[in-house]
């Protein structure tokens, strides 16, 4: 990968980061909002704002696991048995966002209906969010194939 | 590792020096120390081409299988 587009992507992540931020920041006047023009859906308020806020913690952590793997690109050791570690976070934060986002369904869909939007919200997730942490499943065992290939490459003279 | 690679007496013939040797060939010092202390587990054709070149030798000259070794 070049340089460049490393640097690239650093910079998206960075921007992906800061907004991310002000979204953890302004979840929490939101709600407020939220909960008085909803008031029958009241009681909802301080779960949901932890899920969203533990689902923004993980979204930072990814953003981390995939800053790293691009300093092991750079300095080409991402063949290395520590980059798994890496991957194995950002598939640890699919499935906790999975857990988190199931969690906050099974209220809305089973006991109560919450806000219109919220519904579309945790079904857009429910799918992605699976969808995203079977994706890095499967490129978690390329790059393990990978890694025993290119060490068993490295035993030639 | 049951196939012997025999560099010194070729070596010693040229008064080629391990250094030398690994710069002609391309290899650094440590992976000619592998091939002959048998941890070799994989050789190059074109590693394997360049050490006959440099010892002006045939590959059946260096290399011998050890069938006791296995």
């Amino acid at each position: 990968m070049k340089a460049i587009t490393i640097t690239i992507l650093k910079f998206l992540i960075t921007i992906a980061m800061v907004v991310g931020a002000g979204a953890a920041a302004a979840l929490w006047p939101l709600s407020e909002e939220t909960a008085q023009e909803y008031p029958e859906f009241a009681y909802l308020q301080w779960p949901y704002l932890a899920i969203c806020e533990l689902l923004l913690a993980s979204f930072f952590t990814l953003l981390v696991a995939i800053w790293a793997l691009l300093n092991r690109v750079r300095r080409n050791s991402i063949f290395d048995a520590s980059a798994m570690r890496w991957v194995n976070l950002i598939v640890g934060c699919g499935v906790f966002a999975t857990v988190l986002l199931v969690m906050a369904l099974i209220p809305v869909a089973v006991i109560t209906h919450g806000p219109p939007g919220l519904s579309i919200l945790l079904i857009t997730g429910i799918t992605a969010a699976p969808g995203f942490t079977l994706l890095m499943t499967v490129m978690r065992q390329l790059l393990r194939q990978a890694t025993g290939l290119r060490t068993e490459l490295d035993e030639v003279i | 590792m049951s196939i012997r690679v025999d560099l010194d007496v070729r070596l010693a013939e040229r008064h080629m020096s391990v250094g030398d040797f690994s710069e002609a060939v391309g290899i650094t010092p440590a992976n000619v120390a592998v091939l002959k202390n048998g941890r070799a587990r994989a050789i190059r054709f074109s590693t394997l081409e360049a050490i006959c070149r440099v010892l002006d030798c045939q590959p059946g000259d260096i290399l011998r299988w050890d069938p006791d070794e296995a």
